[in-house]
Parts: structure tokens; sequence; C-alpha cells
């Protein structure tokens, strides 16, 4: 076949159709990424016209451009839609678009759920938009602390709008991060071991890891103070036994491994591009990658610096503050590293470079006075005033955007095939760099002149009136800079100089691929044997074009990609990919169905949405699967290896791993939540405690036992062909299951206390309902393998379906008797029959 | 995929003794530990030292093995991460459990 048939034929796989419909079911990665981007750079900017709005406002004592609650809208939705909509987003947007570009694939490993994410994305954006267009945006930060958040203070739906809407964008994220870390562990090119990764993989990979366990307590966080809300569970209530820490700590266990989140993938493209810039490979590769997985752990030590002004003893100070300066170590590391490539290499300061040096200036700066606030005596002194703000900025705008610009325009010939106006690029560098720092650096001072954050005006003769000025002028310096930066974009996009493939003489894969970038990405994949793969010509791109690499042809239309072990990165199997499909949107509407009728206090809408997801889901996985053995697939290059419905560590196996790894997070943050009230909140031991039944306990014990049992009795026989006897397995589990969870909620009934009575109470039921609802998605599981197995697509070869199921009911039987143990062992003297 | 594990195996135990560090004081103090004298020491230090002493043999015992560690399969990459991961393990609960030398009461 020549490369241009090739072509067609992949084309004709990989494609989308045409209109809207392609627009509606698209699923793939380049689109999909290219989507976020661009949403999320609509978000910064309305985040940057806020800012603007809230320097106006302070640019001269007692201005009349906008009162208090208009402020506190205008500072709550900046921070919220720069932290939630704008930098995860972006970065996300950037890695879908770029990883299976770097690492030699096709595609991501859920290509679909990216989508899924990509609508769920969009969808809880409009919520948060469209309460602002209303008046109705939220207005008690962006980290809406309890008891300000809590409905005796803030009594509308500005709260709510908040709450839900940013839990329905972090399902997004949260699937982002599963998506991401399973395609960069399993979705490479043969022979591309863990050590040849491109540096940036390690470090979406460690970011994605972070995700995971990071974002739970948020949607915990979330969910706890919307129940209180909307029904007055009182959590966070101390009159009833909640305390209004407990809000800080579950947020902050997200918050600052978040500001890492943030901060992570922007190094990776330092460490990325200042190679190509210095013409010289990264320094301390594997040193590098050490450091992002100290940094990644390390980060989530931290977050009690962000409550040191809230009273807690001095010894857990201790703690945190040793944590919150040791963290500076590996971020070091990382720069001497950049700092030892620049030094060998020959530095060219094109543009990407610029930003880069912008970077190095001004993170370098952020990351002083961070070490300054780990110190809790400095802490203390500057707690909530403006040297925080121009902390965080530094940090963030330094750490993150500049970075981000530099990708964006060491990335731009690969994302658009042009090349952008030189001196418009550096003009908007520079204005930007300039009034970065006019707005940022006086900032410093104006903290320490005892200004405090989130103020809506000030008096006059404070001292503060000539900084808050001049961080103004340069506000909207910085302003009139990221707009020249946008029109030099958008010439380069229209009229720019058409780019050659390779513009910066990289090594990297990405640079492999044709122009414009093709569905399938590369016609064919190749086999890795360094870390550079790409040699200075062009011989690697024509051999992969000419089909000459793995998977170099169309097998029966489908979309396939090159599964590898993870550590080796040996070829272990032939990944098939979902096309494109009318079910991620769907879902995501469903879904966004279930949040607006909690928003709009609709509560029967939502358990009926909840069902839709349910069948939605059950469709979406029934679309998957094969119900044929195909053996050992011709690979290409004389390799064979199973489709991945025949391997043992499929992609979906990962995935499920990674999703009960969130789901286990979200658990023992609960957990935590209960252990914290028991141990500090106020009006504890609770006047009632649960009276368990022995009776519904012994039950729960015993149908989690049978299920335990019935399930493996199904796997096993699934194994030996015996299709009857395997679907009687998994029948029987299933109905063992049910009959656990229905125990459960007459354990509940039977011998907990009102939920809203006191914050012991809404824990333990808000426990029980975790193990409810677990035990009925592993029922509706179960079920699903049965009726799989009459289908014909579960065989002695094809066992990915009940292995993953497994996964799922013995983590849910696992929950249940957790969840069984936290509520009755407390408790344990009053238990009866 | 030992080496792997190995590297995650240090600051995994990290991030596990300075939750328990963590969790323990407040427990302590919960409990009352301060007003129970141990010789001299109160019961919340002594537990809190002993804790840390069991940490930090156990980061060193990872550390040290994983000097001895003979890698499967990348051989140079993975052997420094395992030891960077370890070592990092060890001076991170080294560090950030220091704090339990100092007086442990409960304001």
């Amino acid at each position: 076949m020549t490369a241009l048939k090739l072509h067609n034929a992949l084309e004709t796989i990989w494609g989308r159709p045409r209109g809207w419909r392609g627009v509606l079911t698209n699923v793939n990665h380049s689109d999909l990424g290219l989507r976020f981007m661009i949403a999320a750079s609509v978000y910064f900017a309305i985040g940057g016209v806020l800012a603007m709005l809230i320097r106006a406002q302070l640019s001269t004592p007692r201005a009349a451009f906008v009162g208090p609650e208009i402020y506190n809208q205008l500072f709550t939705m900046h921070g919220s839609l720069m932290m939630f909509m704008f930098a995860i987003p972006f970065f996300e947007g950037l890695a879908m678009y770029m990883l299976p570009k770097l690492l030699g694939s096709r595609d991501l490993a859920f290509p679909r759920l990216s989508a899924f994410g990509w609508w769920c994305y969009l969808f809880g954006g409009f919520i948060l938009l469209g309460a602002m267009a209303l008046g109705l945006a939220p207005d008690g930060g962006w980290f809406m602390y309890t008891p300000l958040a809590s409905k005796t203070y803030t009594p509308g739906i500005n709260a709510d709008v908040w709450l839900l809407g940013i839990t329905f964008v972090e399902i997004s994220a949260v699937c982002a991060a599963i998506e991401l870390t399973v395609s960069v562990l399993k979705l490479r090119a043969p022979g591309m071991s863990l050590m040849r990764m491109p540096i940036f993989a390690w470090y979406i990979l460690v970011t994605a890891g972070m995700m995971v366990v990071g974002f739970p307590p948020l949607i915990l966080a979330s969910t706890l103070l919307e129940i209180e809300r909307a029904f007055g569970w009182p959590f966070f209530d101390p009159e009833r036994g909640g305390h209004p820490l407990l809000w800080q700590h579950l947020f902050w266990l997200f918050g600052h491994p978040e500001v890492y989140i943030i901060f992570l993938p922007a190094a990776g493209i330092v460490s990325t591009v200042l190679p190509v810039m210095v013409r010289h490979s990264l320094i301390g590769y594997g040193w590098i990658v050490g450091s992002i997985l100290v940094l990644g752990f390390f980060s989530f030590g931290l977050w009690v610096h962000h409550m040191f002004a809230t009273g807690i003893p001095h010894l857990a100070l201790a703690f945190f503050s040793a944590a919150s300066a040791l963290v500076a170590v590996p971020t070091v590391v990382q720069i001497f590293g950049w700092l030892a490539t620049m030094w060998a290499g020959r530095p060219m300061l094109w543009l990407p470079m610029l930003y880069i040096g912008g970077f190095f200036f001004i993170f370098l700066l952020g990351g002083l006075t961070g070490v300054m606030l780990a110190m809790v005596p400095l802490n203390w002194q500057v707690h909530d005033t403006a040297f925080v703000t121009a902390h965080l900025h530094y940090v963030l705008i330094g750490g993150f955007m500049f970075p981000m610009m530099a990708g964006i325009y060491y990335w731009l010939p690969r994302l658009t095939g042009r090349r952008s106006h030189p001196l418009l690029g550096r003009l908007g560098f520079w204005l930007v760099f300039a009034g970065f720092n006019v707005t940022f650096l006086v900032m410093h001072l104006t903290g320490l002149l005892g200004m405090p954050r989130r103020v809506y005006t000030y008096q006059p003769g404070l001292g503060w009136d000539w900084p808050n000025l001049v961080s103004s002028m340069g506000s909207f310096v910085m302003a009139i800079g990221f707009a020249v930066v946008v029109i030099d974009l958008g010439l380069a996009v229209l009229f720019g100089r058409r780019s050659s493939r390779n513009p910066w003489r990289a090594a990297t894969l990405e640079w492999a691929l044709p122009m414009p970038v093709p569905s399938y990405n590369l016609a064919s994949l190749p086999h890795v044997e360094t870390r550079e793969p790409l040699d200075r010509g062009h011989a690697l791109a024509r051999s992969l074009a000419a089909g000459e690499g793995y998977l170099g042809r169309d097998r029966e239309g489908l979309r396939e990609t090159t599964g590898v072990e993870m550590v080796s990165g040996r070829l272990t199997e032939v990944v098939v990919l979902p096309g494109n499909s009318w079910l991620p949107i769907a879902t995501a509407a469903a879904t966004g169905c279930f949040f607006l009728a909690l928003l709009v206090g609709l509560y029967w809408l939502a358990p009926v949405a909840l069902v839709v997801v349910a069948a939605l889901a059950w469709r979406w996985a029934a679309a998957l699967g094969s119900d044929t053995d195909r053996g050992p697939l011709d690979a290409g290059r004389g390799a064979v290896a199973p489709p991945h419905h025949e391997a043992e560590e499929a992609p979906g196996w990962w995935g499920s791993v990674f999703t009960l790894t969130a789901d286990a997070t979200f658990l023992m943050s609960l957990l935590f939540g209960y252990a914290f009230l028991a141990t500090v909140a106020p009006g504890w031991p609770p006047p009632e405690m649960a009276r368990p039944s022995f009776a519904a306990a012994g039950i729960v014990l015993l149908a989690v036992l049978a299920a335990f049992l019935a399930e493996r009795e199904g796997l096993a026989a699934s194994r030996a062909a015996a299709t009857a006897r395997a679907r009687a397995g998994y029948g029987l589990a299933a109905t063992a299951l049910g009959a656990a969870v229905l125990a459960l909620l007459a354990f509940g009934w039977l011998g907990l206390p009102a939920p809203s009575g006191h914050a012991y109470g809404a824990v333990v039921w808000v426990l029980l309902g975790y193990g409810v609802v677990h035990g009925s998605i592993a029922m509706l599981m179960l079920a699903f393998v049965r009726h799989r197995l009459a289908a014909g697509y579960v065989s002695p070869a094809r066992m990915l379906e009940p292995r993953v199921v497994r996964l799922w009911l013995r983590y849910t039987l696992a929950a249940m008797l957790l969840v069984l143990a936290a509520i009755g062992l407390p408790g344990a003297a009053s238990w009866r029959w | 995929m030992a080496l792997v594990m190995r590297s995650l195996a240090g600051l995994t135990l990290w991030a596990a003794g300075f939750s328990l560090l963590y969790g323990l004081h407040g427990l302590g103090c919960g409990l009352g530990w301060t007003r129970e004298i141990l010789g001299p020491l109160t019961v919340l230090n002594g537990a809190l030292i002993a804790l840390w002493l069991i940490l930090l043999g156990l980061a060193l015992w990872l550390a040290l093995s994983s000097h001895r560690a003979r890698p499967d399969s990348d051989p140079r990459g993975l052997a420094r991460l395992a030891l960077v991961g370890t070592w990092a393990g060890f001076v991170g609960l080294l560090l950030t459990g220091a704090p339990v030398l100092l007086p442990a009461h409960c304001l």
C-alpha cells in the first residue's frame, strides 16, 4: 500500500463526520485537546476582565466603581475561573493534544472518556457563567470557607452554584487524570521504556497521579457542604457537633497539591522546550524525574500551611512548616538541571526562550516569598494581606502562564502549521512581563503596609493609595500585553508563514507527524530505542508515513494503536479504540441534569437523571469488547500481539485501578473528617450514638461473603468456558449484593440517629450512603457481566470484563465492611438485636 | 517493576508516616496525653518520638536495601530513581518528623 493510500484508509477510520454530527460525536484527542485549550483561554479572558474590574475598583481609595456585593462576586469568580476553568483545563487540553504525539501513539487510552470530560467541563462552565450573567455568581471566595459559605451567612444559591458547578467540572478533571495516567503508562510506542519517555510525559504522569488523589477531598468537601446547605446536616456547624475547620482541611488537602498540579505541567514544558532552545539535551534527566516524584508526594504534606492562623497547635505548625520548607529542595533540583543545561548549551533567544527567562525571574521570586511564608512568624504577620496575593500570583503566573506561553509559541507550528510574527510576539512578551511586575512586585509592599485581601475599598491616608494605583496601571499594561499575544496568535493562524515539519530541529516524536496533523497521528508507529528518537533529517518520519513501523495497515476498519508493558515498553497488545459516539455528550448532559436538578431544588429529578446516567453507562460499556477470539495479531515489523481484550493488563483494567484509587481517597477523606470531628469538634461525644442491630449487620456480613464466593465461582467458570455456571455465579453474586445493600439500609434505619441533629449522625449516614451507592453500582456491574456472558463477549481468552468487575466488587465489599466497622465499633456498647 | 515499587515505597512511607504523626498528635491532644507523665516525657512526647523512630528505622532500611537491589530492566535510570525515592522518604521523615523532639503541648 502506498503512503497516500494508507493515509486515505486511516483517515477514513479515524476521521469524524462532517458538520454538527462530527462536532458532537467526535472523540479525537487532537480536536478535544484544542477545544479544551480554546475554551480555557476564553475563561482566562473572562477571568482577566474580572481582574481588571477589581483593579479599577482598588485603584483609588473610596472608589464607587462597584459595591461590596458585586466586588465579592468579582474576586470569587476571578479566582474560581482561573483555578478551575482555566489553569487545569488548559494543561489537560495541552496534554491531551500532545501526549499521544510525544509517545508515538494514535490516541489516548479512553477517547470517549476524554469527550465525556470535555462536555462536563463545557456544561459546568455554562452553569457558572449563566449564574454570573444573572447576578447569582458565587461570592464567598474561591475557597468557599465555612461558616461564611454556610446557609446562615450565604442564604441564596450563589454558594450552591460554586459547589455544584465546580464539582461537575471536577468530574472532568478526574476523568482526564485517569485518562492521562493510563495513556502514559500503557499507550506508548514499543521500545519506549519508562526511562526513555520524553520528560513531559513524566511530568504529566505525576501530575495526573496527583489529581487522582488530590481532587476527591474537594469533591467530598463540596458534597458535604451542599448536603448541609440543602438538608441541614451539620458537618460544619459547631452548634451541632460540626467544625468549620473541617472544610479548610478538606479544601486545602486538595488546594495545596493543586498548586503543584498547576506548576508541574508547566515545568514539564520548561524541561521540554529549554533543551531545544539551548541546543543541548536535558542534563540530569534521572534526577529531574526523581525530583518530580518527590515533589508529587511532598506537596501533599503542606496543606496546613494555609491554616497557620487558625489556632491549631504549635507542634502541628512545626510539622507543616518543616514540610513547606523541604518542598523547595526538589523544585531547586529541577532548576539546577535547567541551569546546567543552559550552561552546557548555546542558548538561542527565540520567543519561547524569552518566556522561559521570564519564568525563571518571576517564579524564583514567587518561590522565595513562598519559603518566607512557610515560616510561621512571618506567615502570621502577613496573613490575609496583599502580600499573599502578590506571592500567589508570582507563583501561578510565573510558574504556569509563562511556561505555558513558551509552550504555545514552541508548539504553534505543530498546532497550526504556521509561525508567528517575531516582533509582535516579542512586544506581547515585554508588555506582559513589565505589566506583571509593575502590578505584583509593588503589591508585596502594599501587603507589608498592612492592606488586607478581599476588601472592596480602603480609606485614604493609610499609605496604600499610590501602590494600589501603580498596581492597577500595571495590570492594564499586562492586559494590553495579553491582547497583543492574542492578536499575534490570531494573525499567525490566519496569515502566518507556513512552517516546515520540524522548525526547531527538535528530537521528540511529535515533530515526525505530517502537517497538518492527520486524525490518526502516525501512519505507522515507531520502535523507540533512545530518549531522542527523531533524527535531524526526515528519514524516520518518511518511513513511518510509508507504513514501515507498527500497525501500518488497515485491519477491518479498526482503530488500532500499540499497548506496552508499563516499565520496559515491550509490545504486549494491540489496543482497539472505540470510534465516534453520541454517548459522551448524552451522558454528560444527563449528569448535568443531575447537578442542575440539585441546584434548582428539583430533588425528585436528580434520581431520574442518575438512572439515565446508569442506562447510558451500560450502553457505553456494551459498545466495547469483542464477541470473537482473535488470537495474536500481526502488529507489523515482524511482531505479533493479542488484541487488548485478550491481554492481561489492558488499559481498561488499569483505568479501573486508578478510578478506585480516587474512590478510596474519597472514602479515606470521609473517615479523616469523621476522626477530625470526633477529636476536635465541640459537642462530642454526641448525645445519641448509633444503636446498631446485630441481625442487620449479620445479614450484611453473610451477604457480602456470599457475593464474594459467588463471583469467585462465576469468574472461575468463565475461565473454564462453563457459561451457564458462570452466569449462575454472577446472578447469585448480584442477588447477594442486593441483599447486602438492603441489609445495610436496614442497619441504618434501625439503629442510626437522625442526620440533622448532630454531625455524628450526618457523618454515619453519609458513610452508609457510600456503601449503598457502591453496592448498587457493583450489583449493576455483576448483572452486566452476566448479560455479556450470554451475548458471547466473555470467553477464556477474553476475560477483561470479568476481571474489571472483580476489582470493583472486591473494593465494594471491602468498603462496605469498613463502613460497617466505622459506624458500629464506636458505639459497640449499644449494639442490640 | 520492583524498582518502580521501591521508588514509590519510600515516599509512600513518608506520606503514611507524616499522616500518622499528625494524627497521633491530634489523638493524644484529644485524649489528654500531655497530662500523663512517662519519666522525663509526657505520654504524648514519648508516643510521638517512639513512632518517629520506628518510621525512621523503616525508611532507613528501605533506603539501604535499595542500594543492594539489582535492576530488572532499564538498569541505571530506574535504580537511581529507587535510590532517590527511598532516600527522599528517609530525609523527609527525618526533617518533617523532627518537631516531635519539641515539647508536645497542644496549644
